[in-house]
């Protein structure tokens, strides 16, 4: 890996780290308006974004290389996505929680 | 605390930068400013600077007077040193001022004022500035958890009531014209992550510069996080709505009235305006780019939304547009009101004297003093 790469590996974990504790500042206390919406944003004029399927994934192409050096982000994102399976009342068959198993 | 540290004359600095211009006879800062002389907003400003300081170092847990103390101790009435405020080169009290003890003015004020100039802040001209009111929150949020969670959360409710959650919203949209950029900025790394097999992806050029985007807003996105931390559904809920609008896509008809009112174009008829196509758009906006135009001056234009004078909610004037779009026929928005030239001249731009030609033939006024 080149050095240039290394620092810009460095730079981009930071920023991962605001973006995911953003998001789980946004899913905290089961709200669960805030998860469907950040799962799909319906009425919204623009294309949707499914962050929960996206974080998943993100969690699975991250846990083959987990190392010292981003064992923190790592940890984040199985935060954000621990919470976003956390407290769903519909159960296992709808919301984010069946992405997550799907996935 | 970092406003201690910050030291007391530079603080005073950045917040004169704030201050209303001295011409200002009322400011909107609590029951008292209503009946304020020309003079006084300058002295009433410094002063509710001189209390949001004081309130800080009150909420400090290690103040044993205030450690019991309710969360109404934050709405405290100034009775301030004479002291302690020559000490730092404040001329106190001016034409009997002083004797003005009953004057309520609460925290609230100060920090809805302070949010209301960050929220108009350029980020490029005055990140420090920005940075220093985003501190002010994260800080007061931290001081306040400290204490206990019911305190912390009362105070984001409070931050975000007086505008703390729109003011990050917008400066995290200023000049991307996408209001869903950190939901979409993790949804586009999460995608190139996919189509790897290691984290480097994200060192390739595309996304290391949408990635630069969330650095450079970091202290955004930590205050967007530390208002909404622990589960606070009221500001959570908050954010939907601003995520849910974007603002409204640059069209033609919005730019006609600008140029007119550039001076670029005369007004159009209103049969010219219906062979506008999408070329002539492009060119259209070769022309903004020409005469200097920008996207924020446009959005700040009075035909859209948010001039830096303008005091009604960001929502409301998303709706007015909305409504004058679909209600206003084309003629009409090329002739700007009179009422809104003072927004024109704020902005730069050079003010319209000549009617229209319909005016000036004699048609029906139009319809858009009604509007």
């Amino acid at each position: 890996m080149s050095a240039q790469h290394t620092v810009n590996h460095s730079f981009d974990l930071h920023g991962s780290m605001r973006v995911l504790q953003l998001l789980q500042a946004l899913c905290e206390g089961h709200n669960l308006q805030v998860q469907n919406f950040l799962r799909e944003q319906k009425g919204s004029k623009h294309r949707n974004v499914n962050l929960v399927a996206a974080t998943v994934d993100f969690l699975f192409e991250m846990h083959q290389m987990i190392s010292a050096d981003n064992i923190r982000l790592a940890t984040q994102v199985s935060a954000v996505v621990v919470r976003w399976g956390d407290g769903w009342d519909g159960g296992l068959c709808s919301g984010p929680s069946s992405l997550m198993v799907m996935s | 605390m970092w406003l201690c540290c910050l030291g007391r004359q530079a603080y005073w600095k950045f917040l004169s930068a704030a201050m209303p211009p001295a011409t200002t006879t009322k400011l909107a800062l609590g029951a008292s400013s209503t009946t304020s002389s020309p003079t006084q907003p300058r002295l009433q400003f410094e002063e509710l600077v001189d209390v949001i300081m004081r309130v800080e170092s009150r909420v400090s847990p290690a103040d044993h007077t205030t450690s019991s103390s309710s969360m109404d101790d934050a709405h405290i009435t100034p009775r301030t040193s004479t002291k302690r405020k020559r000490s730092v080169g404040w001329v106190w009290p001016i034409n009997g001022r002083g004797a003005d003890k009953d004057m309520s003015v609460r925290f609230e004020d100060l920090m809805a004022r302070l949010l209301m100039y960050a929220r108009n802040v350029k980020v490029d001209a005055s990140t420090q500035q920005l940075r220093t009111v985003l501190r002010l929150i994260r800080s007061l949020i931290d001081t306040m958890s400290e204490r206990s969670a019911a305190f912390e959360r009362k105070t984001q409710d409070m931050l975000c009531e007086l505008g703390a959650l729109d003011m990050v919203h917008t400066q995290l949209c200023r000049k991307r014209n996408e209001p869903d950029l950190y939901v979409l900025y993790l949804q586009l790394c999460c995608s190139e992550a996919q189509h790897s097999s290691s984290l480097t992806l994200f060192a390739t050029a595309n996304a290391t510069s949408r990635f630069h985007g969330v650095v450079r807003y970091a202290e955004l996105i930590d205050t967007a996080t530390s208002l909404m931390r622990n589960g606070n559904a009221k500001v959570q809920d908050a954010w939907i709505p601003l995520l849910m609008v974007r603002r409204q896509t640059l069209g033609w008809t919005r730019l006609l009235p600008l140029l007119h009112a550039c001076g670029v174009i005369s007004p159009l008829p209103s049969i010219a305006t219906a062979f506008l196509t999408t070329w002539n758009y492009m060119w259209l906006c070769c022309v903004l780019d020409a005469v200097g135009v920008t996207m924020d001056r446009i959005e700040t234009s009075p035909w859209s939304c948010s001039p830096p004078s303008c005091s009604k909610p960001r929502s409301s004037c998303a709706k007015s547009s909305r409504r004058m779009a679909v209600r206003t026929p084309p003629l009409c928005r090329l002739t700007p009101a009179p009422t809104r030239t003072p927004c024109a001249l704020q902005l730069g731009l050079r003010p319209i004297l000549r009617p229209s030609r319909r005016r000036r033939r004699g048609a029906r006024p139009c319809r858009r003093s009604t509007l």
